[in-house]
Parts: C-alpha cells; sequence; structure tokens
C-alpha cells in the first residue's frame, strides 16, 4: 500500500431533512462526511462505505445522498471513522475539518497548494498510532 | 471581410473556449488581431461588471483603461466582420474572482445549498470564491450597473445584442444556478421576507391563490421551509433579471442558462487532487444540450487535440449557441442548421433539482430515455412552456405534470393536442380547475377515453393525429425501477417512435442532430447526424444497426477510429479521442 502523508475529511453537522430525506420523529441530526482526499486522489466511495459498515455503530440509510457518508451520532465516533480510514490507507494522519473550518480557509486560499496548507492548519489532526505497525506480505517485502 | 482562422488558439488566456473572448484578459491594441484569429461564429464576451468599476459607484467604459472600452470592441468586430455577443451575468460567474463583484462590495462569501463556501479552480488554477447576491448592496449596485451600461451602449452606439446569462453547474443530472445560496445575507433577507409574507398574510381578507405557499405560524417544518427558499431564490433571481431587463431596454434579447464544466464542488475537490476527468466532462457537455443549457469549457485547462475541443465545437459552438441566440434558426423547416435531435420534450416542475421527488426521474423515464433514446430528449423547466409556434409544429411528444399547469398553458396543451401533437400528462396533484377544465374538453368534444389499467390507470384520448394520454405519476413512484422501465418501454411503444438499436462501450458518448433536407436532398424527408466520441484512454467500440429508412450517406471528421460498414449495420473501433461524425438521410 502506498504511504499517505494526509487523508483530509469534511464533515457537517445536519439534519435529515437537510440531506433531503424524509423526517423521522425524535431522530436527532448526526455528523456526516462531505468530503474525504488526499494529496493525489478522492477516496473511493466504496472504500469509504466498507470501512463505515465494518466500524460505525449506526447504519447507513439507503437513500443517503450519494457523496454523503454517515450518521456518526458524536464527535468520538467519527474520530473512531478517522483512526480506521487513517489505518486502512497506511496514512500518517488525518486532518479533520468542521465545514465551518472549511468555509473560513477558503477566504484566504487562492491557489490548491494554499489551500491544502491553510487546511491542515485549520484542521484537528488526528496521528495515526499504529502507521507501519503491522505490515502486510508486501509492506515486509519492501520496507 | 477577414477570413477566421479555422482552429483555436490553444493556451491564449483571452480565448479559453467556444469563441468566448476576455477582453480585460489582454490589451485593447491587440484585440483586433485576436478578434481575427477567433474561429468563426459569433464571439461571446462576457461582461466583466467588476473590471468596470471598483467601487460600484463609478464606472469605466474606456475613460480610464482603455480595456473597459466595450463601444471601442465593439467597433472593431464590426469593422472585421465578426458578430460579438455580449453576456451579461444575472448571477455570480464562476470564471471570474468574487464572481465578477467589484472589489468593495465583495464582502459576504455566498455558500451552496449545502452550506459550503462555493470554490471552484479556473483554468489557470486559480480558486474563485463568489459572493452572494442576497447582499443588497450588490443588487443595488448591479442596478447602478446595468442602468449605466445601458447608457453607455445607446451613447456610444453599441449596435451588438446583450444577453442575460444564468450560469450554473451540474449536480445529480440537474442544472444548478450559481445564485442560489445560503449565506448570512440570504438568511437574513429570507428572514425579512417570512415576516413579511407573515404580516401580508395576516392582512389578506380574499382567498390565496391555490397552490400558493401559506406562512401559517411561527414554525415552519423543514419541507416547507425549503419550499419557501426556493421560492424566495426565484424571487430575487427575477430582480436580477428585471433589473437588466430595464436597465439595457432595447440592447437585451433574453436570458440563456450557461453551464460550466468543473464548476460543481464535487469538481473542486476532483480537480484539487488530481487531473481533470474527460469522461466525466464529455458526458456533462451531454447533459447540458439534454437540459437545454449552454455548456461551457472556459474554467478547464485547454489540451491540444482533445476529443472534448471537437465535442463543444460540434455540440454547442455550431449547433446549440446560435440556436439559443437567434431563435430564428429553431425553426423546424430551417435546412441550413443542425439542432440536437429532440424527440421528446419533457417539462419539470424545477429544473434545479431541490425538490428530488414526485419528477420524472422519480417515475422512472429519464432513465428509461437515457438507456432507449440516450440523448434524445430536453428536461426543461414548465415555467419555459409558452405558447409558440415551435411546439405545434414539432413533432417531439410532450411530457407535462399536471400541477404545473394553469389556464394558459393547459389552453396551449390542447391546442399542440388539435394539431395532431402527442401528450403524456401526470395528473397527479392537478388542481381540481383544471382537472375539470380538462375533463369538460374531452366531453365537449365527444372524445372518446379509453381506459387501460396498468401499475396506473391510464387515459388514452385520440384525435386525428393528436393522443393526449393521462395517468397518476405517484403510483409510478411505488414501483421498483425495473417495472418502470418495463412500463415506460410498453407505453412509449404505443406511439411508434422511430429506434436505432446502438451497442456503445462504457465510456463512450454520442449524440444525434437533425435538419430537414436541402432542394439537392429531396430523396431524403430528414437528415440526421450521429456524432460519437470517445474522451476515454481505451480502445472502445460501437455499432449501430440501421432502421431500413435510414441510408449512410457520409463519414466526416475522421479521428481515430476504423469503420466496417457490414449490411444493416456499422461497427466502428475507437482508439483513444478518437471521434467520428456520420450523416444518414432518412425517407418514409
Amino acid at each position: 500500500m502506498a504511504n499517505i502523508d494526509t487523508v483530509f475529511m469534511i464533515y457537517s453537522y445536519l439534519s435529515r431533512e437537510e440531506l433531503g430525506l424524509e423526517r423521522i420523529d425524535n431522530e436527532a441530526s448526526a455528523y456526516y462526511l462531505l468530503y474525504v482526499f488526499e494529496e493525489n486522489s478522492l477516496l473511493p466511495r466504496n472504500e469509504l462505505v466498507k470501512i463505515y459498515n465494518d466500524t460505525a455503530p449506526l447504519k447507513m440509510p439507503s437513500e443517503l445522498p450519494e457523496s454523503y457518508i454517515g450518521p456518526f451520532e458524536n464527535l468520538k465516533d467519527l474520530n473512531q471513522y478517522a483512526f480506521a480510514l487513517c489505518d486502512t490507507q497506511n496514512a500518517n494522519q488525518v486532518a479533520l475539518v468542521s465545514l465551518q473550518n472549511f468555509n473560513e480557509t477558503i477566504k484566504t486560499a487562492n491557489t490548491p497548494s494554499d489551500f491544502k496548507q491553510i487546511l491542515l492548519e485549520h484542521s484537528n489532526l488526528l496521528a495515526n498510532p499504529d502507521k507501519d505497525k503491522k505490515k502486510s506480505l508486501f509492506g515486509k517485502l519492501f520496507n | 471581410m477577414n477570413q477566421p482562422s479555422t482552429s483555436l488558439r490553444n493556451f491564449d488566456p483571452a480565448f479559453p473556449g467556444e469563441n468566448w473572448f476576455f477582453y480585460w484578459k489582454t490589451s485593447a491594441s491587440l484585440w483586433r488581431g485576436k478578434l481575427t484569429e477567433c474561429p468563426a461564429g459569433p464571439v461571446i464576451v462576457p461582461i466583466n461588471w467588476a473590471f468596470h468599476t471598483d467601487t460600484g459607484e463609478n464606472f469605466d467604459f474606456g475613460h480610464t483603461k482603455p480595456e473597459a472600452n466595450l463601444a471601442q470592441l465593439a467597433s472593431l468586430a464590426e469593422m472585421i466582420g465578426r458578430e460579438l455577443v455580449f453576456f451579461l451575468p444575472l448571477t455570480p460567474f464562476p470564471f471570474l474572482p468574487s464572481g465578477g463583484v467589484p472589489h468593495l462590495l465583495a464582502r459576504v462569501p455566498s455558500l451552496n445549498i449545502n452550506a459550503m463556501a462555493y470554490a471552484i479552480l479556473d483554468n489557470e488554477n486559480q480558486i474563485n470564491k463568489l459572493i452572494s447576491f442576497f447582499d443588497t448592496r450588490v443588487y443595488q449596485a448591479y442596478r447602478k450597473f446595468v442602468t449605466q451600461l445601458g447608457r453607455y451602449f445607446s451613447e456610444a452606439g453599441v449596435a451588438c445584442n446583450i444577453w442575460g446569462v444564468e450560469a450554473g453547474y451540474l449536480k445529480n443530472h440537474y442544472f444548478v444556478s450559481y445564485i442560489e445560496d445560503r449565506s448570512v445575507s440570504f438568511t437574513q433577507s429570507f428572514s425579512r421576507y417570512l415576516a413579511v409574507s407573515k404580516e401580508e398574510n395576516l392582512n389578506q381578507t380574499e382567498k390565496k391563490e391555490e397552490g400558493e405557499e401559506e406562512i401559517k405560524s411561527e414554525l415552519l417544518t423543514p419541507r416547507e421551509e425549503k419550499k419557501l427558499k426556493q421560492k424566495f431564490t426565484h424571487i430575487i433571481t427575477d430582480l436580477y433579471r428585471e433589473a437588466a431587463r430595464e436597465g439595457l431596454a432595447g440592447h437585451y434579447e433574453g436570458i440563456v442558462r450557461v453551464g460550466f464544466l468543473g464548476g460543481s464542488a464535487d469538481d473542486f475537490f476532483k480537480r484539487l487532487v488530481a487531473a481533470n476527468d474527460w469522461n466525466e466532462h464529455s458526458r456533462s457537455i451531454m447533459e447540458f444540450v439534454g437540459r437545454d443549457v449552454i455548456a461551457s469549457s472556459v474554467l478547464i485547462p485547454k489540451i491540444q487535440a482533445n476529443v472534448l475541443e471537437r465535442q463543444l465545437s460540434e455540440m454547442i459552438t455550431t449547433t446549440l449557441l446560435p440556436l439559443k441566440l437567434n431563435p430564428a434558426t429553431c425553426d423546424p423547416e430551417e435546412t441550413s442548421v443542425w439542432r440536437p435531435l429532440t424527440l421528446f420534450e419533457i417539462f419539470e416542475r424545477n429544473v434545479s433539482g431541490e425538490e428530488n421527488n414526485h419528477c420524472w426521474r422519480n417515475f422512472g423515464l429519464l432513465d428509461f430515455l437515457e438507456r432507449d433514446y440516450r440523448w434524445s430528449f430536453r428536461v426543461k423547466s414548465a415555467d419555459d412552456f409558452f405558447m409558440a409556434d415551435q411546439y405545434t409544429q414539432s413533432k417531439s411528444l410532450y411530457f407535462f405534470h399536471g400541477e404545473n399547469l394553469d389556464s394558459g398553458k393547459l389552453t396551449y396543451l390542447l391546442k399542440v393536442f388539435m394539431s395532431g401533437g402527442s401528450i403524456i400528462l401526470n395528473r397527479s396533484r392537478i388542481a381540481d380547475v383544471e382537472k375539470k377544465r380538462l375533463e369538460t374538453f374531452f366531453i365537449e368534444n365527444n372524445l372518446e377515453i379509453e381506459k387501460v389499467g396498468f401499475h396506473t390507470t391510464l387515459h388514452n384520448i385520440r384525435l386525428g393525429d393528436g393522443r393526449f394520454l393521462v395517468f397518476e405519476g405517484e403510483k409510478l413512484e411505488e414501483l421498483d425501477l425495473e417495472k418502470r422501465l418495463v412500463f415506460w418501454h410498453d407505453v412509449l411503444a404505443t406511439f411508434n417512435i422511430p429506434k436505432v438499436k446502438i451497442k456503445a462501450e462504457e465510456g463512450l458518448e454520442f449524440s444525434w442532430r437533425e435538419r430537414e433536407s436541402h432542394a439537392t436532398e429531396f430523396h431524403y424527408e430528414q437528415m440526421r447526424r450521429l456524432s460519437v466520441y470517445n474522451p476515454t484512454s481505451y480502445k472502445k467500440r460501437f455499432m449501430i444497426e440501421l432502421p431500413k429508412n435510414f441510408v449512410l450517406l457520409k463519414l466526416i471528421d475522421e479521428t481515430n477510429v476504423q469503420t466496417q460498414s457490414r449490411p444493416g449495420s456499422i461497427a466502428m473501433e475507437f482508439s483513444p479521442m478518437g471521434s467520428i461524425s456520420l450523416d444518414f438521410g432518412l425517407f418514409s
């Protein structure tokens, strides 16, 4: 697996109605991931969904618009997902960015490299504690 | 008259694509040479509001900066025989910093419907942010600008047309305007609108018009709030349209929608971390054309000999753009212009797709047409259905929602039916008045109503060549997709709409165009042109089975493609970036 430095995750706190879904009584708003990307690519949705299904305590509604991953009941669940993703991607760290922080960051960014740098400074960084601890057969052979 | 060059100048920031000319990106002293080199066809000049004023109060039309002299530009174009068409923003323009709003007014960033700040990468890899058009200061300054612009055009004798442009992007198959906003400016003005509307409701004693949203209580359900936000957005959009129409008076031609490739939030992130996805851009061009929207590539970098350039040139620059800017060419009898083939015209309540239920896609119609009649249909806003001869002359099959009908639209729909046209009407949610009028029309004209039960109740009415099919759309929404596809297959089979069997590998894009036959083509009733593009990096196969009334006349612009003609079919193998067009003559 390729070494990834940082995985960026942009999330928002949304109600079902804000997602365009039918309202369900007593169902509170939750955190949802909007965009997940690393230096060179957007992470494939099927991988993100698989990690969600393996780790998240809540079930993803089948009618959820395609670009979202969630729901996460609280930030703890979101962090847990971030760690799992970090591990799967063999990334050094995850940068969790709220939508509000994204909106602030973009004001001062003029180029993609500016943007990524400023985004990093305004994110909640979670380092991968297990990075390189467990290596795959490929990892053992080539690292 | 100077002969325009035949190829697009690559990497010239003043010509970012499809004959768009960014006059502020080059010296006025070079304008003449550049206009001469521009490919044939009208030159599109988007007006850069911020370039003519910093403050929104004082305007420069060449008094200080020669590049701001639009009259000089128009005069040069006239001298060398080039037609200029000005595009005035009615929404933020994504290729301009702050969306084109003057520097001192650029205070409140606009947020998209997911409350995310608009961020758009332009073709020079700069991030453009958009400014809210719901800021009252922006609106007031806009009014001043268009009034000054109109006065300037009149005084300087500029004879070019100005079109108001609603700029947007593609999201989940829908065109979404860049005016959509959820910023603090939007929220504040929306609250004021709610307060005023509530007050008006309290004072109002007359009965409200049917279907009109009523603001009853302090607490709105999220669904009601969403609907009112849409309505409020339409009101503000209309204010900008009205300002442009009034300010520019005789110079103003109307509104065109322009969709920008690479201009959505999804595109921003994709382009941020990876190269442009040419397959997706290629598909988006078709989706825009299918929504009657002019596609523009000004946000994406140009790559020489890319299939996308050929596709844009054929589908937009030489087809849709002239049709939109010169409505006279819409005449089906016009033989010199290729028009996108439109077998089906689908009128949707809301083309922005914000309200996703109870639409033709949910009924399975668009999935069916994309599979069996790919890109031979147009999805339009019900508001765009107005009385025009184009509908009574056209042979398209019309789809309409009953709830979008008012007295005028129903009258015209019945006129289309009586002229031999075919209509499919979803009668769910139709207003009682229109429902009764429709029933009365059938009874008064002694028309036989044939009733068929097939997943829903179908009422079939015939009058000469005309057909009126009425069904309950809501019943279809409950079915799984496979059953909905079978429904449309069986229903449309009764309309005898000719279908050409095509087998295209995934990634290939193709489109049909049509025109009437010339006097020299008298053997044929109509001419059709099929254009196929391979924007992928792989070899792809394409096969077409020709109906008996199709005659292959010629192959045009073969690039990286091998063709093999067999009796009744044509097989093609496309190398990466391959493309071809095939002309057919059709007889009865």
